[in-house]
């Protein structure tokens, strides 16, 4: 893989923000919300934490900053080794979850 | 649900901009504002300020802890943080908490028990009585269970979640009685007052009486004037002579051809229209004379609205709702939500102004409310609490036992054994009922099956969310309490173990009992037929067949199986590049016939070759059989169980001692003092045993 490619494993917050940016811009309360419904509840992301990881993951090509017209409301979008990277994350969990699907039974 | 934002700053917006101090600079340069920003929409939208704290102080203290600490960890962000660390650990100490405790024993359930909560209600969703239910149970001002069941809808295509939205119907009611005492208090509503004086259009309301005429038998409705004039206390304990649609009475079908509904009214009238068209009916009886449900807690939404100069929805959002963290709660369930809420009923006929999908502006306080479990729990935390919850006074003590006292006058009657207060009926004696409940438990429940109870003597709620027809809600409200109340654990004192001194018994005697026995399962309807299999529990890892655990007394572990063989050929055929699946289909087959393994095991050089006959098997899933495996371990006899066997005290997996009572008889120690006795054929062997033996006795046949 080259240096440039998609690196996983991510964490689970970079894998959150990733997925709640996948086809839609939005900004960071809204990135909260959609974090909390697709965990379920589950994960719930504050803002000291939300902006910890956009930063890092601007650093490192995942995201991008899009409207930034209003500075209360600035908004994010993925770029494409943010989609990749999504994918490749993805296909990675999925394939764990085979794995351990396979290995448990009784005859 | 409406939205009344304050125009000024908050003192928490402030406090949060202080305490953003403690980021990096340069961090702060980049989103101060959005920061700011989102505090004021998480205030907007959890608005428990305990909540919101907790979550912001938390985010604060994990990012703070892992970026700015080393920097300033001598400089004044030291102090404050320390500070923040106290302040949180208090709150998180003291803050009413809907998420369930690991630990439901510390607050006297038995975890296995509350556990059949769940399989009773998936039998009920298996048997098509309801989608699913989410069901609420808390005890001393901590929740030991909060679990759902079940799906959203009726194609069991959306599992139901813990915060799925139902419509409580006249749940509605309490909360409206409520808001009322809370005008009571401020001294802005008099429950003596004539309810004429805060709606003069109802002052001249008649009282409908039915007149049978002697000569020619024939049954007209006369109408009499109100002897004493309604009044607001009439509104709250359904003494007011308002009905509902439903009776036989010459008023009920007044009612039902008024068109009290009509189409214009449905969802865009409003409480005040509502009231004025009330107003052209007759009442069904003396005000303070006949306790009958009906439109009673309407009206008293009105009399709120003109009391306190606030819509109804507003008031009970800005004075209760949002106080208490209610953040589900409301009138109507708006578009973003609507994912959450489940379906109503199979076949249920939903009268325009109940249709909780669209926005209304026909506020009922008798039944218009839509809410989760773990609001209408901070609700009955609330009462429970004496009027309190994390800070926010909605009431004070003395009013919350006046409104779960006895309010009917001596000679008006509400059901045997129960009586009814300001918005709640009561549990008035220990007799009289189908169902468990201390002396002084206050309840009601909604149209569509929603149920809740508050037990102030065992500090207890309990809350019971299902959509179901309306003729069908009875059973499940009783089944309900009494899994309740049967998941109390028995407190420990010692046990019948003293009572009964425990006997030696010698290692050989014990060794008799050992053994496989299986129990029916607790649901006989999806009873799994036992297969013809080896009893062995297989994985497959790096493309080896490996066996993680033979199962004692079975086939595979009689031939000699031991855990982590490798399993390489079934029948000759080699099981590498077989799917798991195909490898345990090769293994199961009629009782009775052959198997062939072949086995690598570490430490032998040569393949180990061997034949087994397949046995009744039942694989561990739900609803199946339930084994118990008796075995002596370190001089006691110990039983463990294969699935759930959640009337007793025997885990999956968890192997739990037995002390002796007598030759036969042994007892577990704790927890439910479940009593185990074997029986014996003639030649002395162990051939069954014999759950708590009495008239509940469960009884299971030796296997092997």
């Amino acid at each position: 893989m080259s240096k440039s490619g998609p690196q996983v494993p991510l964490t689970p917050a970079v894998f959150h923000v990733l997925l709640a940016l996948f086809g839609q811009e939005r900004h960071g309360y809204d990135i909260m919300q959609q974090v909390k419904s697709d965990s379920q509840g589950a994960v719930k992301m504050g803002p000291g934490t939300l902006y910890g990881s956009l930063d890092r993951m601007i650093e490192a090509g995942l995201v991008t900053k899009g409207n930034t017209r209003d500075p209360r409301r600035i908004y994010y979008k993925l770029t494409a080794l943010g989609q990749a990277t999504l994918r490749a994350e993805t296909e990675r969990l999925s394939r764990l979850a085979a794995v351990a699907r396979r290995q448990l039974g009784t005859a | 649900m409406a939205n009344i934002k304050p125009k000024t700053r908050s003192r928490s917006l402030a406090l949060y901009g202080l305490l953003l101090g403690l980021y990096a600079p340069e961090f702060l340069a980049r989103h101060r504002a959005e920061m700011l920003q989102n505090f004021e929409d998480l205030e907007n939208a959890s608005s428990s300020k305990a909540a919101l704290w907790l979550f912001i102080g938390e985010d604060l203290m994990l990012t703070l802890m892992s970026r700015n600490i080393p920097k300033s960890l001598w400089g004044h962000s030291a102090p404050m943080l320390i500070v923040l660390a106290t302040v949180l650990a208090i709150w998180r100490a003291f803050a009413f908490d809907t998420a369930p405790v690991s630990d439901p024993e510390a607050l006297g359930f038995s975890s296995s028990r509350l556990a059949r909560i769940a399989a009773w209600q998936q039998a009920q969703v298996e048997a098509g009585a309801f989608s699913g239910a989410v069901a609420a149970i808390a005890r001393n001002g901590k929740v030991a269970y909060l679990r759902a069941v079940g799906f959203r809808d009726h194609a069991k295509t959306t599992p139901l979640q813990r915060d799925a939205i139902f419509w409580i119907a006249s749940m509605t009611k309490p909360v409206t009685s409520v808001a009322a005492m809370m005008l009571v208090e401020g001294g802005k509503l008099d429950l003596a007052a004539p309810v004429h004086q805060y709606l003069p259009e109802l002052r001249d309301m008649m009282v409908g009486v039915e007149r049978t005429d002697p000569a020619s038998g024939e049954t007209k409705l006369a109408l009499e004037p109100q002897k004493h004039p309604m009044t607001v206390e009439d509104l709250l304990r359904h003494t007011s002579g308002l009905v509902y649609e439903v009776g036989n009475t010459a008023v009920h079908k007044l009612y039902r051809e008024s068109g009290l509904y009509d189409r214009g009214l449905a969802r865009n009238g409003t409480l005040k229209d509502f009231v004025s068209r009330l107003a052209r009916l007759p009442l069904a009886h003396q005000p303070g004379e006949v306790w009958e449900y009906g439109h009673g807690a309407d009206v008293l939404g009105r009399v709120i609205e003109v009391a306190s100069g606030q819509p109804l929805d507003q008031f009970l959002d800005s004075r209760l709702f949002r106080p208490l963290g209610m953040v589900d709660t409301g009138f109507w369930v708006p578009p973003e939500k609507l994912a959450r809420l489940i379906d109503p009923p199979v076949g249920a006929r939903i009268r325009p102004d109940r249709d909780v999908t669209k926005p209304t502006t026909l506020f009922s306080g008798g039944g218009g409310l839509v809410s989760t479990a773990a609001d209408y729990l901070r609700f009955c935390q609330m009462l429970l609490n004496g009027g309190e919850l994390d800070g926010a006074r909605i009431l004070s003590p003395t009013t919350v036992r006046r409104m779960t006292t006895n309010a009917l006058p001596s000679g008006i009657r509400f059901a045997d054994g129960s009586t009814f207060g300001l918005g709640f009926a009561i549990r008035s004696d220990v007799g009289w009922s189908t169902v468990p409940g201390s002396v002084g438990s206050f309840f009601w429940g909604g149209a569509w099956g929603t149920y809740f109870w508050v037990d102030p003597a065992e500090q207890l709620i309990a809350i019971q969310l299902i959509h179901v027809a309306p003729d069908k809600i009875g059973q499940f409200r009783g089944g309900f309490r009494n899994l309740t109340y049967g998941a109390f654990l028995i407190p420990d004192r010692g046990g019948p173990v003293s009572a009964n001194a425990p006997t030696a018994i010698d290692q050989a005697d014990l060794a008799a009992f050992e053994g496989i026995y299986t129990f029916p399962a607790s649901s006989s309807r999806d009873k799994h037929e036992p297969f013809g299999g080896l009893g062995i529990n297989i994985a497959m890892q790096d493309g080896l067949l490996k066996v993680v655990s033979p199962v004692r007394g079975a086939p595979a572990a009689r031939a000699g199986i031991m855990a982590n063989d490798i399993i390489t050929h079934v029948d000759d055929e080699a099981t590498r590049g077989m799917t798991l699946n195909k490898a345990l289909e090769k293994m199961r087959g009629p009782v009775n016939t052959e198997v062939r393994l072949r086995i690598a095991r570490k430490g032998q050089d040569a393949p180990i070759e061997l034949t087994m006959v397949r046995a009744p098997i039942r694989a561990a899933s739900a609803g199946a059989d339930v084994d118990l495996q008796v075995a002596v371990k370190d001089g006691k006899l110990q039983i463990e169980a294969s699935g759930a066997l959640p009337v007793l005290d025997f885990e999956k997996g968890a192997p739990t001692a037995v002390v002796p009572l007598s030759s036969g008889e042994f007892l577990v120690d704790g927890g439910d003092h479940t009593r185990l006795a074997f029986l014996h054929d003639r030649a002395g062997k162990a051939t069954s045993l014999v759950l708590n033996p009495g008239p509940w006795q469960i009884t299971g046949q030796r296997i092997n």
